[in-house]
């Protein structure tokens, strides 16, 4: 494929941003005009109305994200034919400064491909979803050219060739989630939650920028390959050096690290997951999208763009896999308590993102590829799920929901898809991506294993605890539409939501339902594989699926007794509360410590950010400035006056007093001279 | 490049002569009642009009002379000089010279645009229009001078120039508490000068010439100050210009209560003039003090961007956090130039481009929106976007821009500041890193509080970005922030030739100091 292609899929969803952009100033420029002001330019109205119907943002993006689409197919099996082996496709110089050569260029290869197919499909499933959803909002413009911008962005970052651009296109993706988030932006919650996710990713990205700044300082450069081969080269003597590249072991392992707290902030892992859950305050389809299946993976996805600098060093392979299990593990706990299904999506999604990053800590590559892949076609249509049951209940407190089955068929079956496939039930996708991932565990880590296996049960538990409240037993009502705000006006009668919010519901449960049957397809890990550098090397011995009996069966029969204990436990719960059991957790203060998210929420902004930061260091210098700093200078102005004004007593302009100052003067002089 | 016509003159001297013009006609036309019933709309208001019309002939001029610039040689280029003073005998020796390099070039732009801005962010005013808009045309005249004289005395006459009209243009045209913040601008500048005078001096009679090409190393033995002393002097006033911390604290005071025009004018080219001060003279004339003091001036540097974000943070005035965001981000200036190399330096000097086009914006931005809700308080403001959405996109922007968002100016000139400087100032840039992250603090919690939340009704009537002038000012400088964010060759390019030369003596003297010593 010649390179013009990539630059065509990222910038056919830059177009429909700048006709969206232009959409949504022009409803706000046509609300404005005076309808009684004679001398307003009215020869150019027409020409206006024309550029600011509402589909005018939605329709381009829907087209241009086909259109990329279908390129990102063709170049997906181009590059299995290729082995997943990169296409040597040159930089261009953007700017210089002194040594400095900032280059603008794409890297394609197995695991650039795969991205590209993701992030245009669920994006084109979830606008098309959006059009549906969206339809009728004030914002709905405006709404269309963030998701646009997103898409761009995300594709930059999964084309990126150098580690400059993909930090560019990484804050971008960073931005647009914070415009997607406070979108309801007179909502305090949604601007609260989008500057919190702004700020929080951004702690982790000057964990990255840190990298970026030491792997340029060492080495002189930025392109990702060569940082690849010089890290995969190995060290001698605490040096790794190959093709005149230098970096000692240190400095690699802290570029690794630097890495992995990009990483940790983009995939809400824990110590910085805390800002996912609060994200789910922007509409569904962007939680979908940019919360679950393509933002929050990248994380992921850039410890596997630098995987041979993930493991050469152990400290930094250890340190992801044992975040990433404990992070597995914590999060699917907090799921369990939730009543609020996106925010049980939410953290989900924090489980499972974490399993992609034990994988990867664990050396696990393809699987953790793998798994991000799968899980972002069922966890995309999870959310949809949730957004049609929004939709038609106004609500996502599940307390208000039940038995939406009947009322809701289509959403119903898809969740429930999304449910099995999440689970890891035989033969859905999750299945055989999260068992991939398990066995690599298994072989390598077997502390990781256990947290990984138990989290496994709980993912299933969670799951049917929401399906059960959503779906099952009775309607409680839902909410109605707050003032000013917009939804169904009937919630008491829910109701299917419409064929461009199911039907992408549908296609995703196919994907969920398929895409794991790849890895039987002897190629996939090749052409993931082929991505790293010295890819021969990795692929020789590979086993083309990674089979072990006892972990499979385990895991499932696992997953399925602790999804009936949920199931029994959610039917007898009326029965169970009347032994005095709060909730699913028997010990009241358990329960507790698990709604209040193990504090870890609190701790992180009340008392770091608003107690220690803003009121004691904050604070403590802008005193310091107001009355130290600018205090000396305020006084020493003061002083001055002072001073001038006792002196002034001198300069009275009296004849007398001068005539005596001449006097005293001359005396003065004559006894010096006389003296000396 | 000679275009055999003093173009450069006539550049600086445009604008003074437009204020004469505007001094000598008429002012506005007062419109009589008659005239106010039958002809609806203001009568010509002729100052504003001649205003925009010289600044913007300044502005086509610097832009052809920006498209003509020969960007193939470097040195300076334009230059229109002669004999002033020649008095051999005492060996005061003072030129008429003026010129523009790659340094100067794109700053010379930046002024005569952020002129037009001013002149334009203006319109609306009506106390005194003929003085105001006089006054701001000869502020741009010594900007002008600052950025392109290549002698020291008429270096050292535009800088105290530029007092005059600054200090009436604040205790007049101002708000607040503005005699004070008046004063205490031209004080601590004029506190700074009296020192750089000194080293100017020093310098000059040492070398026979106060020719900024021609002073060198090599003369300072025959000073009457020692290398370090005058260096240190002339440092004092561009670091009170610039300002670092801990001589900062004029700038929230000027800003504050001057005039929206005015502080575009502040903090876009006014500030400027210290960075390239210390680029053009210190490091030119006097690299090898320059090459010692890398470390205090990197240390100064993070410091200023530290807890300069970290008291922009506690600010309860819009436009006074603004303010020391600037205190922050012009910290990022000496942390490049720190770095002594082309990367670095090129690094500080489009950070002066950059944060002039940025900060400019957000200043403008807050005096829109001043203009309509008569207050800065934060706490008063909120949920602006729903009823002046058009101004909060251009907040919103401006904001992202001052965070150092990518694909936008800022974040182009702060990478490049990074990635120069670190090898050499390791431990200050990490700390510097930070401010990274209380950048997008302050200003994402300011634009919470102002422009989201939920629709205030006290808000209802206030008019959204409505006028021509308006629509101008925040079109052009988006579009350039954007230019610049994802095409910084054009500049960038001319910046490194501007530094090169500096980074070239600065080689060469550490070289040769590490060959000595």
């Amino acid at each position: 494929m010649s390179e013009t292609i990539f630059w065509v899929i990222l910038f056919l969803p830059l177009t429909a941003f700048v006709l969206a952009g232009i959409s949504a100033l022009n409803q706000n420029l046509q609300r404005q005009i005076p309808e009684w002001d004679p001398s307003y330019p009215r020869s150019w109205k027409p020409i206006a109305d024309l550029f600011c119907g509402p589909r005018l943002a939605s329709t381009p993006l829907i087209i241009a994200l086909a259109v990329a689409f279908l390129l990102a197919v063709i170049n997906l099996i181009d590059s299995i034919g290729l082995r997943g082996l990169p296409l040597d496709i040159a930089p261009h110089l953007l700017f210089s400064a002194g040594d400095l050569k900032v280059n603008l260029g794409v890297r394609i290869d197995g695991l650039t491909s795969v991205m590209l197919v993701v992030v245009t499909g669920v994006s084109l499933l979830v606008q098309v979803y959006s059009t549906g959803y969206m339809d009728g909002d004030h914002g709905y413009r405006r709404y269309f050219a963030f998701m646009a911008l997103f898409t761009t962005s995300m594709l930059g970052l999964v084309l990126a060739d150098n580690l400059l651009m993909l930090f560019a296109f990484w804050e971008l993706v960073g931005l647009t989630s914070y415009l997607l988030i406070g979108y309801w932006f007179h909502r305090p919650a949604a601007a609260a939650a989008a500057k919190k996710a702004f700020l929080v990713t951004r702690l982790g990205d000057l964990g990255m920028l840190a990298a970026l700044i030491l792997i340029y300082s060492r080495t002189g450069t930025m392109d990702i390959a060569a940082i690849n081969a010089l890290a995969d080269h190995g060290a001698e003597a605490g040096m790794f050096a190959l093709n005149g590249l230098m970096i000692g072991q240190t400095a690699m392992t802290l570029f690794g690290l630097g890495l992995i707290a990009g990483a940790v902030g983009k995939s809400a892992q824990f110590p910085l997951h805390i800002w996912l859950p609060d994200a789910m305050e922007g509409p569904t389809p962007v939680s979908a999208l940019v919360h679950s299946a393509t933002m929050v993976a990248a994380g992921v996805y850039l410890l596997a763009r630098f995987f041979p600098v993930i493991h050469a060093s152990s400290t930094a392979s250890d340190m992801i896999a044992w975040i990433g299990a404990g992070t597995a593990l914590g999060a699917a706990i907090l799921a369990l308590v939730q009543v609020d299904i996106k925010r049980v999506l939410a953290y989900s999604t924090i489980s499972q993102l974490a399993y992609m990053m034990f994988a990867i800590g664990v050396g696990g590559y393809a699987a953790a590829v793998f798994h991000l892949m799968t899980h972002a076609f069922f966890k995309a249509m999870l959310f949809l799920g949730s957004g049609s049951v929004n939709h038609s209940t106004n609500t996502f407190d599940m307390r208000k929901m039940g038995g939406l089955r009947f009322a809701m068929p289509i959403t119903f079956v898809t969740f429930v898809i999304g449910t099995l496939a999440l689970a890891g039930i035989f033969p859905l996708s999750g299945f055989w991506s999260k068992d991939e991932i398990l066995v690599e565990a298994w072989q390598n880590n077997k502390g990781v294993f256990v947290l990984g296996f138990l989290a496994a049960g709980l993912t299933a538990a969670y799951m049917v605890r929401a399906v059960y409240m959503t779906f099952f037993g009775e309607y409680k009502g839902g909410e109605e539409v707050a003032p000013g705000e917009h939804g169904n006006e009937d919630p008491s009668h829910p109701h299917e939501s419409p064929r461009s919010m199911t039907i992408p519901l549908i296609i995703l449960a196919v994907f969920a339902v398929l895409s794991g049957l790849v890895t039987l397809g002897s190629e996939v890990q090749t052409w993931v594989y082929g991505a790293l550098p010295n890819a021969e090397h990795h692929t020789e011995h590979l086993p083309f699926l990674h089979w072990h009996w006892g972990v499979a069966i385990s895991s499932t029969v696992f997953a399925l007794i602790a999804g009936g204990i949920a199931y029994r436990f959610m039917r007898e719960r009326d029965r169970i509360r009347s032994w005095g059991v709060g909730g699913i957790w028997p010990i009241p203060e358990m329960q507790k410590f698990a709604t209040e998210l193990f504090y870890l929420d609190a701790l992180g902004e009340k008392v770091l950010a608003r107690r220690v930061f803003y009121s004691w260091i904050a604070q403590a210098s802008s005193w310091f400035d107001a009355n130290v700093v600018d205090g000396v200078v305020n006084q020493a102005w003061r002083r001055g006056v002072s001073v001038s004004n006792t002196a002034r007593f001198v300069q009275n302009g009296w004849v007398q007093a001068g005539t005596l100052s001449i006097g005293l003067g001359g005396v003065i002089i004559w006894v010096a001279v006389v003296l000396f | 490049m000679d275009p055999g016509f003093p173009v450069l003159s006539l550049l600086i001297f445009l604008p003074l002569l437009g204020a004469l013009l505007i001094a000598l006609l008429p002012g506005k036309h007062t419109p009589t009642e008659w005239l106010v019933q039958n002809a609806p709309g203001n009568a010509v208001d002729y100052p504003k009009w001649l205003a925009l019309g010289i600044s913007a002939g300044t502005l086509i001029i610097a832009l052809v002379m920006f498209i003509i610039f020969d960007r193939s040689v470097s040195g300076f280029q334009f230059v229109d000089e002669f004999d002033w003073i020649s008095a051999e005998a005492v060996g005061f020796n003072v030129k008429y010279a003026f010129g523009v390099d790659g340094l100067s070039m794109p700053l010379v732009f930046l002024t005569a645009l952020l002129t037009v801005v001013a002149v334009l962010v203006s319109w609306r005013i009506d106390l005194r229009t003929k003085e105001y808009f006089a006054w701001l045309l000869v502020l741009e005249t010594s900007v002008l001078g600052v950025f392109t004289s290549l002698d020291l005395i008429f270096f050292f006459l535009f800088w105290e120039l530029e007092l005059v009209p600054m200090f009436l243009l604040i205790s007049i045209w101002g708000s607040g508490n503005r005699n004070y913040s008046a004063l205490k601008f031209v004080l601590y500048t004029v506190f700074g000068s009296a020192f750089m005078l000194v080293g100017f001096l020093a310098l000059g009679v040492a070398a026979d010439t106060f020719d900024i090409r021609e002073i060198r190393q090599d003369v300072l033995a025959a000073a009457f100050l020692p290398a370090p002393a005058i260096f240190a002097f002339i440092l004092i006033a561009f670091a009170i210009k610039l300002p670092v911390v801990p001589l900062h604290t004029w700038l929230p005071d000027a800003h504050t209560d001057a005039p929206t025009a005015v502080s575009v004018m502040l903090a876009g080219v006014l500030l400027k003039m210290g960075g390239y001060g210390i680029l053009r003279l210190l490091f030119t004339m006097m690299p090898e003090v320059g090459a010692d003091a890398d470390l205090a001036l990197a240390i100064i540097g993070a410091v200023s961007i530290v807890y300069g974000a970290i008291v922009t943070i506690r600010q309860t005035d819009l436009k006074r956090l603004i303010a020391y965001s600037s205190v922050s981000h012009m910290g990022f200036v000496l942390l490049g130039v720190a770095a002594l190399g082309t990367t670095g330096m090129s690094g500080a000097a489009m950070q002066l481009v950059t944060h002039g086009l940025i900060t400019g914006m957000l200043f403008v931005m807050v005096g829109l929106v001043y203009d309509r809700t008569h207050t800065r308080e934060i706490s008063e403001m909120k949920g602006l976007m729903h009823h002046i959405p058009l101004l909060g996109i251009g907040m919103v922007f401006a904001g992202l821009a001052g965070l150092g968002l990518p694909a936008l100016a800022g974040f182009v000139a702060e990478i490049t500041i990074f990635l120069g400087a670190f090898a050499s100032q390791t431990a200050p840039v990490s700390v510097a890193l930070l401010g990274v992250l209380l950048a997008a603090a302050y200003i994402l919690w300011a634009l919470q509080r102002t422009f989201f939340g939920p629709r205030d009704e006290k808000w209802s009537h206030l008019p959204d970005a409505n006028h021509w002038s308006e629509f101008t000012i925040i079109g052009a400088l988006m579009a350039l922030i954007v230019l610049l964010g994802v095409y910084p060759s054009i500049v960038m390019d001319l910046l490194e030739m501007g530094v090169e030369p500096i980074v070239t003596e600065l080689e060469a003297v550490v070289s040769a100091g590490a060959g000595g010593g």
